[in-house]
């Protein structure tokens, strides 16, 4: 079988920002978790993912197919879920499901209507009425409902309250487990994601500073402290970038002291 | 596209009843004024459903999501404005049909059609205007237009009129170019709102 995802070489510079050599290779029915802070180039990512980007170097592909020929196909199996709700407010969960019948040639209602149920989505209920952990809910049952092998979510749990994440988490698991579909998560702090992680990747400034399997990062991290988990083992690796940084500067400034003197 | 048109039509329902309450009653008063005013009011009905998309953040959604390319999506904003013009066609010659004195099909046929091409050609000026310009502004931009030309045939009936009437299919030069320049703007018109959609950041 071809691999979920692979991200080989991508590179795309703005003129501000600048992503560098990410280089991600998620297998079937795998579960990867990048990290990183807000403005790291995790959500610019997803975009080259989805083809919304074009990288100026480098290539991408889901299940084989390239994300630039083969657009369409990768958009009818990979599904994607965001933190904003997108449907018209009008609308409800039944009238959401009419909508994507119409755009998606493997809609399954049965799987729609299943996935609500698991993560407790009124199905009347409008969408202007609903709070947001219920918007992201029905977001993520949209996602999953449409032939999806490859789930992408982006930044879901900012301001989720702990029974809203606990389902997320379970819908996720029978998702991947029970399923057999593959999964990017890519968020500001993994948190309770990071029990279904099989690969942990982290972004800063645009660059991977890390990829591997979970099972490599916390055997090399536990040596240091055996309670520590991921959301601990990136922000040590995120201090130590920074150090690092300014460790550089101190010794750039320290050199253009000299060279003046 | 079948998706994107029933996503339209529920806006339509919900936030767009207005200007089908206007559309309906002027299509159903005698006066080829009037009909104008009903063409221009179905005009309005996808700029609407555009300002609602832009609202909720439909778009941006659709860009990134959604498998249809950049031509679907734009493509389905065109359909909705020509089956809304359709429609009002087929209000204003019921009316005629029904509530006027006997007018003949050919008039309707010589009246109607270039007025249904002159709102068309207004749809493939207005809506690239609305994907070029962000947010609000379009649709403020497209809602002074439109009124802007309520205002003028409402004030200048008798040139209004009789502008329309030289495309009449009696002046077969004029109403063949008309229906030339309808159906050549309007390509044009699909292809530039697909590219300035494509390259919007999403």
């Amino acid at each position: 079988m071809a691999e979920a995802l692979i991200i080989k070489d991508v590179c795309k510079k703005w003129d501000d920002f600048e992503i560098k050599d990410i280089d991600i290779e998620l297998p079937a029915k795998c579960v990867v978790g990048l990290a990183g802070d807000i403005g790291a180039g995790k959500s610019s990512l997803v975009k080259m993912i989805m083809d919304v980007i074009h990288p100026d170097s480098g290539e991408i592909s889901v299940f084989g197919y390239d994300s630039v020929k083969d657009r369409r196909k990768i958009r009818n199996i990979t599904g994607l879920a965001l933190e904003e709700a997108f449907f018209p407010g009008y609308m409800n969960a039944m009238d959401v499901e009419t909508t994507m019948k119409g755009l998606y040639s493997e809609w399954s209602p049965n799987r729609y209507s299943y996935m609500l149920d698991m993560l407790g989505v009124e199905k009347l209920r409008k969408i202007k009425k609903m709070e947001k952990p219920e918007r992201v809910k029905l977001n993520l049952a949209v996602a999953m409902s449409h032939g999806t092998k490859l789930l992408i979510i982006d930044d879901i749990l900012t301001d989720l309250d702990g029974s809203s994440i606990k389902s997320i988490v379970k819908a996720l698991k029978a998702f991947v487990y029970d399923d057999g579909g593959s999964l990017f998560i890519s968020s500001r702090v993994l948190g309770d994601f990071e029990g279904l992680c099989d690969y942990f990747a982290f972004m800063r400034e645009g660059n991977l500073e890390f990829f591997d399997l979970k099972d490599n990062l916390m055997e090399q991290y536990a040596s240091i402290d055996k309670s520590v988990d991921l959301d601990e083992i990136m922000l040590y690796i995120n201090k130590k970038a920074r150090h690092s940084a300014k460790g550089n500067m101190k010794n750039r400034n320290l050199k253009k002291k000299k060279g003046k003197k | 596209m079948t998706g994107l048109m029933h996503k339209d039509y529920r806006t339509i329902v919900d936030s767009g009843k207005l200007y089908f309450i206007f559309i309906i009653i002027f299509a159903l008063i005698p006066g080829l004024t009037n009909k104008a005013f009903a063409m221009l009011f179905s005009v309005m009905i996808p700029i609407t459903t555009m300002n609602y998309d832009r609202n909720c953040k439909w778009d941006s959604y659709a860009k990134i999501a959604l498998p249809q390319s950049a031509l679907t999506i734009v493509g389905s904003k065109y359909m909705l404005g020509y089956s809304m013009i359709v429609l009002t066609y087929v209000l204003c010659t019921l009316e005629n049909i029904f509530l006027s004195e006997n007018a003949p099909v050919v008039v309707l046929l010589t009246d109607f059609v270039p007025l249904m091409a002159m709102a068309a050609i207004y749809i493939s000026i207005i809506l690239p205007i609305m994907y070029m310009v962000d947010s609000n502004k379009g649709g403020l931009i497209a809602i002074v237009i439109t009124l802007g030309l309520i205002l003028i045939i409402a004030f200048k009936q008798k040139a209004a009129v009789n502008f329309l009437l030289s495309f009449s299919a009696i002046h077969m030069n004029m109403f063949m170019a008309l229906i030339g320049t309808m159906i050549l703007m309007n390509v044009l018109s699909i292809i530039l709102s697909a590219n300035v959609f494509k390259n919007k950041e999403a």
